[in-house]
């Protein structure tokens, strides 16, 4: 078992972190030992409050950014 | 006496049999070094290509692909985004279910093509329903959020623990 730190999730998932290969290593040679990767409710609160306060740093795909615009407007009414 | 060697029908098949092969990797050498030509494209060039490709093979294969998904109306547009390119965006007069099983099939049969499906009836999913939507839809378009110019895992979560 291995508890993957909130750095390396958010690493993995971004391509274009500089981190990104590293932490592709990392999970790769994880899966390859067949070690269950664990995150804890933690990890969960700093993604949450590191997507929220850091939106400009990253771009939503077009179909995710069209429904946060119309439940935007939703909240805005 | 000079002794002459009548070469058997095999052998002669044979012979036939390479040289045939010789023509074919001369043809086969000149048409790999016409493919890699368009490699050697400028930046400019290549961005036509692929905009002259997404335009008109795409957009035309997802008007042909929406006929054979649905009756009701429809209405196609597109537009140029900085990141993401030629973006595809569907009207349909349709409720929300509809709407996104209809782009679930999009994004099944156009990976990596930004497609966004609005439509104009009753939203009929929850919230709930909406994000397991959404997930599926990411995950057959396999379109992810992209990291802009600055993004530093390890510092914003250093940072994130030192406030």
């Amino acid at each position: 078992m291995a508890y993957v730190d909130t750095n390396i999730v958010i690493a993995y998932y971004f391509r274009e972190d500089p981190n990104h290969r590293k932490a592709a290593k990392v999970v790769e040679v994880l899966r390859k030992e067949g070690k269950e990767m664990i995150i804890s409710p933690l990890t969960l609160t700093e993604l949450h409050s590191i997507f929220s306060r850091r939106s400009g740093t990253y771009a939503l795909p077009p179909r995710i950014r069209a429904i946060a615009y119309e439940k935007l407007k939703i909240y805005i009414c | 006496m000079e002794l002459v060697t009548k070469p058997s029908p095999f052998e002669g098949l044979g012979y036939i049999l390479t040289s045939l092969r010789n023509v074919i990797f001369e043809h086969v050498s000149d048409i790999i070094s016409k493919i890699k030509s368009p490699v050697e494209l400028t930046v400019e060039e290549n961005a036509k290509l692929r905009q002259w490709f997404t335009k008109e093979v795409i957009g035309e294969s997802i008007k042909q692909s929406l006929k054979l998904l649905t009756n009701l109306s429809y209405t196609v547009s597109e537009y140029d985004d900085e990141i993401w390119g030629r973006v595809y965006e569907i009207i349909v007069h349709m409720d929300a279910k509809q709407a996104l099983e209809l782009e679930l099939r999009l994004a099944e049969t156009f990976p990596g093509v930004p497609i966004v499906v609005k439509w104009t009836g009753e939203i009929n999913v929850s919230e709930d329903e909406l994000a397991d939507y959404l997930v599926k839809i990411m995950m057959k378009s396999h379109l992810r959020a992209k990291a802009l110019l600055g993004f530093d895992a390890v510092r914003f979560v250093r940072e994130e623990r030192e406030d």
